[in-house]
């Protein structure tokens, strides 16, 4: 859980939320959410570069959609879990399914 | 083509998965059929000789997509299933089971199998080949911590399955042909650079070796080099290379030379038959010949492209090659052309593993092999995909921000 003023400053930010990193974007009129955690080696994503719908590991420059978890550059294989993104007033709620 | 045209995909190989999916996120709305050998669906094989074979990433997570994906999607998985031959005259693909498939357009992406060893002894049963999952569980499963593995090969399978095991503290030589490893994939200064990484951290080498002889009773025990001497083992893993799978193409028709031939359109000499990744020797727009690339970014890119001209977009694949390693704490990046190059320009130190070398012909940048420095190899991507000229003294200069090329 976050709020959107959060997201005012940086439009990426790490969270926890039910022990895990998410990281949350803001990218036009939306707000997206994703596992933090690079899945080649870990990187901190959130500490990475946000272009458009893009964002690109600090770590070794993979990169993934933040709309789907799509891979779009290796080294990273996998894909990233997302999660859907719910705005109530001015909270950005994440939604696990799990 | 029919009204609800089929379009078939042999093999559920990375290029084959990702057709597959485009065919469908692209709106394709006629049937298609992934036909796969092995019983899995598709999954990455990368972290088979790396995280996967540390045991430290679970199976599951290198699906490139779960099972239900495709139900959801209506791509029929035939898996477990193997090809007897393609009938391009029939339209056809005759399964080994007798079932005949009828295709409007079909897609090979069939891949490459692990060139065997051919010496006495080849056929111990602790002699092991890396491709698939059960390869890489077999391979975990027999080298315990303490073991002794020779590995044959001081290619990219050799070196990340050296640094994998050793990370597990099995005892690990590598033997090789060339003066250092990976001397035909990144270059001798490079190839050098990594090997003492490896040294360091315990990995012998056998330089300009090649086996004669692999010796035991009814187990690899010893390996007879040419030279001489001989290596002591517990189990051996070889990796010498791949051959393009292309047997079920016999008498079809279909060109292949080192791999399918195929045009920038991924379109074999056949109409309605394509082919993509591994197993397709294709014709590269940028250096006016054909290319053959052995890298999991280039069988996604190469499906992706597959399926776009499968639908008739006719969009030509052009893609700047690119691969990457993990050995150690190292990463490897190249971007770049297998082409010749007359000198090489370093940037960085290489004490502190962080470096980049750049290979040029001219001033042309034709590639760059970047060690723990993935903002170069992304310059170096950009700067081949513009064809630019470079000047080396800046290539040098780390005061320069590589950026301003840009």
């Amino acid at each position: 859980m976050a709020k959107i003023s959060d997201l005012s400053a940086h439009p990426m930010k790490k969270v926890r939320v039910s022990g895990r990193d998410i990281a949350l974007v803001h990218v036009g009129e939306q707000y997206y959410a994703f596992d933090n955690t690079c899945t080649h080696k870990g990187g901190p994503l959130a500490k990475g570069e946000l272009s458009g719908e893009t964002v690109t590991c600090p770590w070794h420059g993979g990169m993934f959609d933040v709309r789907t978890g799509d891979l779009l550059h290796p080294p990273p294989v996998e894909r990233l879990r997302t999660y859907p993104v719910r705005i109530t007033g001015e909270d950005i709620e994440i939604e696990f399914t799990d | 083509m029919s009204k609800t045209p089929t379009f078939v995909i042999l093999g559920s190989s990375t290029a084959g998965a990702f057709a597959a999916v485009t065919l469908r996120k692209e709106g394709f709305a006629g049937r298609v059929i992934l036909i796969g050998e092995e019983k899995e669906i598709p999954y990455a094989r990368p972290p088979l000789s790396k995280q996967y074979l540390q045991r430290e990433r679970e199976r599951e997570r290198l699906h490139l997509w779960p099972n239900e994906f495709y139900s959801e999607r209506k791509i029929e998985l035939r898996l477990g299933a193997r090809a007897r031959r393609v009938i391009p005259r029939e339209k056809e693909i005759e399964m080994e089971n007798g079932e005949r498939l009828r295709f409007d357009h079909l897609l090979i992406a069939t891949g490459m199998a692990p060139r065997r060893l051919a010496l006495p002894g080849s056929d111990l049963p602790n002699i092991f080949y890396l491709r698939t999952l059960e390869d890489s569980d077999r391979i975990a499963e027999a080298c315990q911590p303490g073991s002794r593995a020779v590995i044959i090969g001081g290619g990219f399978i050799g070196m990340e399955v050296a640094a994998s095991l050793r990370q597990k503290q099995v005892d690990v030589a590598v033997i090789h042909r060339d003066k250092v490893a990976l001397e035909r994939a990144i270059g001798i200064e490079a190839g050098r650079i990594l090997t003492e990484y490896h040294r360091q951290e315990g990995v012998n080498f056998y330089p300009e070796a090649e086996a004669s002889e692999i010796e035991g009773n009814g187990r690899a025990e010893r390996l007879h080099l040419r030279s001489g001497h001989s290596v002591e083992c517990d189990n051996v893993i070889v990796g010498i290379g791949a051959t393009p799978r292309i047997e079920t193409l016999e008498g079809s028709g279909i060109e292949t030379n080192n791999g399918i031939l195929v045009d920038e359109f991924c379109r074999t000499n056949i109409e309605g038959i394509s082919a993509a990744g591994d197993v397709a020797h294709f014709r590269h727009p940028r250096i006016h010949g054909r290319i053959h690339v052995e890298h999991w970014d280039n069988a996604r890119l190469h499906g992706i492209a597959a399926a776009n001209n499968m639908l008739g977009r006719h969009i030509p694949y052009s893609p700047v090659p690119f691969f990457w390693s993990d050995q150690f704490d190292v990463n490897i990046q190249y971007a770049g052309f297998p082409l010749e190059w007359s000198k090489s320009v370093h940037r960085g130190s290489t004490e502190e593993q962080s470096f980049s070398a750049f290979m040029l012909g001219g001033n042309k940048l034709v590639a760059g092999v970047c060690f723990n420095r993935w903002k170069d190899r992304r310059v170096c991507e950009k700067l081949l995909s513009q064809d630019a000229t470079v000047d080396p003294a800046k290539l040098r200069d780390e005061e320069f921000d590589l950026e301003g090329f840009l």
